[in-house]
């Protein structure tokens, strides 16, 4: 007998700015080593659904995980497959300096200057607004430490002490909470305690002046590949089982959509040798030049 | 991550394909995406904007953290262990009880074997208290009796010694003495239990056999004994020194903590023992009972998660934990089940409101 059970899984019912939309284009599936990618404003073309009453809630509860993608014309313009990463919004700054809270010496973190932050973002550092978000580091060089991250456990706003340290002359900087707003945040994160095992093993938490990518944790990145393509069953299935008309005066065959639309237009015809012998019969596709008066409901009509 | 696939054909589109009006019919026109790409003027493209559904989930992991005293707690005596007798039938006989715990589903599939120290074979014991599994020891002597449990959390072994010839020391007073106080029509003052042997036994009030949830009364353990007050004997005119710690000849350590006319107490190796005048020597002590004071509580790396924010003591004895609904980011196994009124009332602090049937 169990004693229960619970899923760990929830539609996201994560703000458009708290996403950002990676594209990636290319016209075929051929071998690339060109990478180009753009990003959607996830502000301007992801809208979340709403419920209403017929389903429960009102019109100003956010359903959750479903959510409307515009996919703009002036990108989204060609045959090919565009590749669209959803993926927490970014938030870059740098850490400002490492720490320890006075009161408690054993609480490590790291502290950031919420100047640095880029300011749409600085909504978010509030206190405990940080909670849950995901810390990754940089190298100096620019690239990004791989397969390394740490998770914010608590942000504060601190300002810094000066404090005696009990055996030298020197004076160290630690942190204190304040309780009104300050321009640096103490961001406790995890692990950054040492395990019992081995007291000295501190976990790298990062380094002052150390750039860093915070992201929340809202949501699962998601990938959606759409593909603009030529023909797909559908269209080839108008060809099959669409309605057609061969105009026997003129020999102008027209197959038409489910929506009784021109979908292709062809002249049908035949070559014959000087004996009048039947050398070929023809089926031409004649592009843009469509006879409009083969429109089915004008057939149809007659 | 799961990659969507949607595909965007002509048929798919309403609005894109060229429209066209001929005799009063209005209708569309294409052959292909192509033409709704490059059917406009100058090429360009008639495509309009797009709208797709998607779909965005969050797994998320528990952020709570896992308390010790959530679940079942029990130590780890409590679910191997043995006791032994005489065995009357065999001139030097002995006789193991398993008192393992049973009654709980992790320690269905437990597996116990004796070693009785004498050289003969490890022995598998399948019966629990009150069958006895018998051995007859044939050369006297000191043997240890090793009684082994294997269950899904490892194998747990409980050392015992006996000497063979066995002497039972015999009960003097087994029944005690049974005070009734006046309680002025009260009777929770009753004691509970008659089995006792040494005045100390009678605080046997109800509110002394209860305790939290999370942990398992310990009781007082007496019985008889040999005196080794004489081991504390020192020269001189006064030979009993109250506080005098001395190193025995055994190595180990005690001394006399107080003498009157009643009785005098001392303590050899951490263990009470109480001497009468009447002759009689006993010893007490408290069972192996988990209380919270005895769980060593320290920073706890294992829910860094909340780290600095919400600590809960580190339990670094040796015991078996059930952990409760707060299991979190843990890797756990979960030991046990509920299956009994005193899991159920144990639950996860208390999660289950038990009451008696002549409460409700």
């Amino acid at each position: 007998m169990a004693t229960g059970n619970y899923g760990i899984v929830r539609p996201s019912d994560v703000s458009p700015e708290d996403v950002e939309i990676i594209l990636h284009y290319t016209p075929s599936r051929d071998l690339t080593t060109d990478f180009t990618l753009t990003q959607l404003d996830s502000i301007q073309y992801l809208r979340p659904y709403y419920s209403n009453a017929s389903i429960g809630g009102t019109e100003t509860e956010l359903l959750g995980g479903l959510y409307n993608l515009t996919l703009p014309a002036d990108q989204f313009n060609a045959l090919g497959i565009y590749t669209l990463y959803f993926r927490p919004a970014q938030i870059r700054t740098l850490i400002n300096d490492c720490g320890v809270l006075s009161s408690s010496p054993n609480t490590k973190g790291i502290i950031i200057n919420i100047q640095d932050v880029p300011s749409e973002f600085r909504n978010k550092f509030t206190n405990q607004g940080l909670v849950g978000f995901r810390v990754e580091y940089l190298n100096d060089n620019g690239t990004k430490i791989p397969n390394f991250f740490r998770i914010i456990t608590s942000n504060f706003y601190c300002e810094p002490v000066t404090q005696n340290l009990v055996n030298t002359s020197q004076k160290s900087v630690r942190y204190r909470y304040s309780e009104g707003s300050t321009n640096l945040m103490f961001c406790t994160l995890t692990p950054s305690s040492s395990p019992t095992t081995r007291p000295n093993a501190t976990p790298f938490i990062g380094a002052p002046a150390q750039n860093i990518i915070i992201t929340n944790t809202f949501f699962n990145p998601a990938v959606v590949e759409v593909e603009i393509v030529e023909h797909d069953a559908s269209t080839l299935a108008i060809a099959l089982y669409g309605n057609q008309t061969k105009s026997i005066e003129d020999g102008i065959y027209t197959i038409y959509d489910s929506g009784n639309n021109i979908y292709k237009q062809y002249n049908l015809y035949e070559i014959r040798d000087q004996y009048n012998e039947l050398l070929y019969e023809v089926r031409q596709d004649r592009g843009d030049d469509v006879d409009f008066s083969k429109n089915f409901a004008n057939i149809i009509s007659t | 991550m799961e990659v969507r696939k949607i595909k965007i054909s002509p048929e798919v589109l309403i609005f894109d394909i060229r429209p066209e009006t001929y005799s009063g019919f209005t209708f569309g026109y294409y052959s292909g995406l192509t033409e709704i790409l490059s059917g406009g003027t100058n090429g360009d493209s008639l495509l309009t904007d797009l709208s797709i559904p998607i779909f965005l989930k969050q797994d998320y992991s528990d952020v709570g953290y896992y308390s010790p005293f959530d679940g079942d707690l029990t130590h780890c005596n409590e679910n191997v262990n043995f006791t032994f007798v005489i065995d009357e039938n065999q001139p030097n006989g002995i006789c193991i009880l398993n008192t393992s715990k049973r009654n709980v589903t992790y320690l269905s599939g437990a597996t116990y074997f004796v070693d009785w120290g004498d050289g003969s074979p490890i022995e598998e014991v399948i019966d629990f208290i009150p069958v006895t599994t018998c051995h007859n020891y044939l050369v006297e002597g000191t043997y240890t009796i090793s009684f082994s449990g294997s269950s899904i959390f490892g194998l747990f072994t409980q050392n015992k010694n006996v000497t063979i010839p066995f002497v039972v020391s015999p009960y003097l007073d087994p029944d005690g003495t049974v005070i009734f106080p006046s309680n002025n029509g009260s009777w929770s003052g009753s004691p509970s239990s008659q089995n006792y042997i040494y005045f100390f036994d009678s605080n046997n009030s109800v509110t002394e056999q209860i305790s939290a949830a999370y942990s398992n009364i310990p009781f007082i353990v007496s019985g008889q004994t040999k005196s080794r007050l004489e081991e504390l004997r020192v020269y001189g005119p006064n030979p009993f020194i109250d506080g005098l710690m001395l190193t025995l000849e055994d190595g180990t350590t005690g001394m006399t903590a107080s003498q009157s006319v009643n009785f005098t107490a001392y303590t050899i190796n951490d263990q009470t023992y109480l001497d009468y005048p009447n002759g009689q020597s006993v010893f007490y002590c408290f069972s192996q009972g988990l209380t919270s004071d005895m769980l060593t509580a320290s920073g706890l790396t294992k829910f860094e998660y909340l780290m600095n924010i919400i600590e809960q003591p580190e339990i670094q004895s040796y015991v078996f934990i059930e952990r409760g609904k707060y299991s979190g980011m843990e890797d756990f196994k979960r030991m046990g089940e509920i299956n009994n009124v005193g899991s159920l009332r144990k639950y996860g602090l208390g999660f289950f409101k038990v009451r008696n049937w002549n409460d409700i």
